[in-house]
Formats: C-alpha cells, sequence, structure tokens
C-alpha cells in the first residue's frame, strides 16, 4: 500500500513538470502546483473513472494553468518572467538545443492556448489523441484541428527561422 | 473509433532539424527536493487547518459532456457526501479516494503511452501506484542543499522586515521556553544544527509541530514559529512559517499585528497561494 509521501512525490513531479511544458513560470511553480492539488481535492467528488487519473490530472493542470495565466495577465505589471525568457530552461544545458526550445516555447505562447495546450500533450507529453481529447474536455475531431493548426504555426515560425537565421 | 493517432511531428522525415531537438530534448523541468518538500508542507498545512471552503475559483472538470441539473445535483450529493470525510482524513484522505480509484482503474492495464514512454512517465499516476517501493521512504531532504536556489528560498531573501514584527511579538509572549536572545551565536534549538543535509527536514518537522499547535495553543505556535526563525532565517520554508505566525496572532487576538504582518507578506510574496486564504482569515 503506497504511502502518502510516495503518492505526493510521484503526483507532485508528475503536476510540476506538466504545469512547466505549459509555459508557467519556474517563479510561479510551487503555488500553481499547490493550487492543483487543491482543486485535484476539491474535485475528486466528481471523478467519474471515466479517464484515467492522470489524465483527469492533466485536465485540472491545464485549467489551473489557464486561471492562472489569465491572472497574470490582468497583473502584467507583476510579471517577472514570460516562458521563453530562459526561466525553465535555465537548469538545462546543451545551449544550442536550449536556444531551439526556447524558440519553440515562444511559439506556444503565441498561440491560442487551446491549441497549445493540445500540442503540449501530444507533442511533449506524449498523450495519445484520445486522451488529449479527454483532458481537455473536448470532442476528438477538435483535438486534431487544434493540433494540426498548432503544427502549422509552429512549423511555419521554425521555417522563417531557417531561412533569417538570427545573427 | 476510426482515428490513429498521426505521427509525433518529432518522427515525421525532412522535419528542419533543430524543431526537431527542441521537441525531442525536453529541459529536465522536475522539482527540487525543496521545493517538493515546500509543496508537501503547505499542503499538510492546508489540510489541516481547512475547515472552510477552499478559495479557489470554480473549475468546470473536463468532461466533454454538459452539466445537465441532474448531473449538478448529483454532484453536489456527492460532495456534501464527501466533503466531510475528506476534509476529516485532509490530504491523506484525498490520497486514499485517488489511490482507491486508480487500484479500480488499474484492472483494465494503465494507459498504452504509459508503456511507450516508461522513461518519461515514471512521474504518472500509474508510477504513483506500482512503484511503491522505489520512493515509499520519508521525504528525502539530501539533495535540498546541492540544489540551485528555488523561488521558495530566493523569496525569504528579499523580506527581511516582513514579519520582524512577528518576532518580536513571538519572544515578547511566549507563556514559556522563550528562545534565547538572538545575540548568542549558539543555534537555540541543537538539534537542528545537525548536517545542512538534515536542515530541511527539521525545518520541516518544526513547522508542522507549529501548524499541529495553531489550533488548540497559538502561542506555542508563535513560538514553535520563533524557533524556526532563529534557527533557519534564511529557511526554505520561510514563507510557510510567516503563514503560521499571521495565523496564530489572529488566533491570539493580536489583529492589528497579524494585520500588519499580513500586508508584509502580501509585499514579499505577492503571487502567494496563502494571500488568499489569509485574506479570509484576517478580516
Amino acid at each position: 500500500m503506497p504511502t502518502f509521501e510516495t503518492f505526493f512525490e510521484t503526483q507532485a513531479r508528475f503536476v510540476w513538470r506538466v504545469l512547466a511544458r505549459l509555459g508557467i513560470p519556474e517563479a510561479d511553480l510551487p503555488d500553481v502546483s499547490q493550487e492543483v492539488f487543491l482543486a485535484a481535492h476539491r474535485l475528486l467528488p466528481t471523478f467519474e473513472q471515466r479517464c484515467s487519473v492522470t489524465t483527469w490530472l492533466y485536465g485540472i493542470c491545464i485549467r489551473v494553468a489557464s486561471t492562472h495565466r489569465r491572472n497574470l495577465w490582468r497583473r502584467r505589471e507583476q510579471v517577472t518572467a514570460e516562458p521563453g525568457e530562459g526561466s525553465s530552461s535555465s537548469a538545462w544545458h546543451g545551449a544550442e538545443v536550449a536556444v531551439q526550445r526556447e524558440r519553440l516555447e515562444r511559439v506556444l505562447y503565441t498561440l491560442p492556448e487551446e491549441q497549445a495546450n493540445v500540442f503540449v500533450l501530444y507533442e511533449l507529453e506524449e498523450l495519445s489523441m484520445s486522451e488529449v481529447a479527454a483532458a481537455l474536455g473536448t470532442p476528438l475531431q477538435t483535438a486534431y484541428s487544434r493540433l494540426y493548426a498548432a503544427r502549422k504555426a509552429v512549423l511555419m515560425a521554425f521555417d522563417e527561422r531557417k531561412r533569417n537565421p538570427d545573427p | 473509433m476510426s482515428y490513429s493517432d498521426p505521427k509525433r511531428l518529432r518522427a515525421e522525415d525532412g522535419l528542419y532539424e533543430p524543431l526537431r531537438e527542441a521537441l525531442r530534448e525536453l529541459p529536465n523541468s522536475d522539482p527540487t527536493a525543496a521545493q517538493l518538500e515546500s509543496l508537501r508542507l503547505r499542503l499538510g498545512a492546508r489540510a489541516a487547518a481547512r475547515n472552510e471552503e477552499l478559495p479557489i475559483q470554480e473549475l468546470p472538470l473536463s468532461s466533454p459532456r454538459r452539466h445537465t441539473p441532474a448531473r449538478k445535483l448529483r454532484r453536489t450529493i456527492a460532495a456534501l457526501v464527501l466533503f466531510p470525510v475528506a476534509a476529516t482524513a485532509a490530504v491523506g484522505g484525498f490520497v486514499e479516494l485517488v489511490q482507491r480509484a486508480t487500484t479500480q482503474r488499474s484492472l483494465p492495464p494503465t494507459p498504452r503511452a504509459a508503456e511507450l514512454r516508461p522513461n518519461q512517465r515514471q512521474h504518472g499516476v500509474a508510477g504513483a501506484a506500482e512503484s511503491t517501493a522505489s520512493v515509499a521512504s520519508p521525504p528525502s531532504p539530501i539533495a535540498a542543499d546541492d540544489e540551485p536556489p528555488s523561488a521558495a528560498e530566493v523569496a525569504p531573501a528579499s523580506q527581511p522586515n516582513a514579519l520582524r514584527t512577528a518576532t518580536s511579538v513571538a519572544t515578547d509572549e511566549l507563556p514559556e521556553k522563550p528562545p534565547p536572545p538572538a545575540v548568542s551565536g549558539a543555534p537555540p534549538v541543537a538539534a537542528f544544527d545537525t548536517a545542512p543535509s538534515t536542515s530541511l527536514a527539521a525545518e520541516t518537522a518544526l513547522l508542522q509541530r507549529a501548524n499541529a499547535a495553531l489550533k488548540a495553543d497559538p502561542a506555542t505556535a508563535l513560538a514553535l514559529v520563533a524557533q524556526h526563525r532563529q534557527a533557519f532565517p534564511e529557511g526554505k520554508l520561510a514563507q510557510e512559517r510567516e503563514v503560521i505566525a499571521i495565523k496564530a496572532l489572529q488566533a491570539l487576538g493580536e489583529t492589528q499585528r497579524a494585520r500588519a504582518s499580513f500586508a508584509s507578506f502580501k509585499r514579499s510574496y505577492p503571487h502567494s497561494a496563502h494571500v488568499l486564504e489569509l485574506r479570509q482569515i484576517i478580516h
């Protein structure tokens, strides 16, 4: 029987990582992770086992992250770091790849949120498309069209980089 | 279901190589041991302190279907029935419920993605339920002091005065065991003056005691907080410490000081999730 420590440790890492990939600045990860756990606790009675707990948690992460981003937007003057300014890549070595990764983050940051979410869950977290749709609460077909829209934007952005590489 | 998932972008032929790299080489975004510890403590504190409703906005559940009134009603009932249980058992109850859900679910095998990328998914729920042995040890603060400064410990440095008020209050009012004056260089609590690797565990233990004392004996909670402040002035859990201090002051009827401490807390940690909670307590 897993202890609380076990459970928390694994879940917390998972939640933390997903939030980071969803573009939450590193400085905000403690607070946002906490909100995810509190929300999960609160929403648990409504968990219907139609999807895995992981998928369910993804959904909560996405909603909390989205609320957080909106709040940040509202009090923009207090934002210290936006995704793409190296915050989430700071602990990551491998300079060249880091630069590319940062570009990717920037592109995702400019996408409509729902497209960026599908992209992160499918391309980075490697959920299946049906899991993505379940986590986001959208029909499968919608998830697909968002994925393709996001891909198109990402490819275009990197295509421009290819033609006009930074000096 | 007639769809099959498309190839991942990173696996596409002819993809611009730098983009492929960016998609493949994900940065390590796992929390540090200190960050985990801090989160654990916060959640523990919240669970213990809570009987009031959480100050979190209503989050729609990820469900593709409309919320019919009947469904809403059912949820409300479920929530009413389950809330006392959950509140009593607090986080522990949460864990158990999720685990029950997980085990029930895992009768059919866990999602296939879990098998596809065991390395990336080891932190997922499947891992939580199954890899008991590997992580079942108590919180391990070992790596804590090797980590680069985390958000939790950067903040305290910027709030030197935040709760000086609370410190003096604490030392003035302690019914017993006032901490020795700050001038005497030796740390007041010998137990905490151990190897740096255990300091996080010690911090946690101390604050957990403080938090546990909060309801029955806020004065003791304040004393423990003062001990923490002296033993770990730059502690990783400074934010949590101040939360407990403010609650204790409020519980003691020191509303003015609680309010003042809360004001400096807000200045030091404007984004803290505790602000909402404290606001409810202070008003």
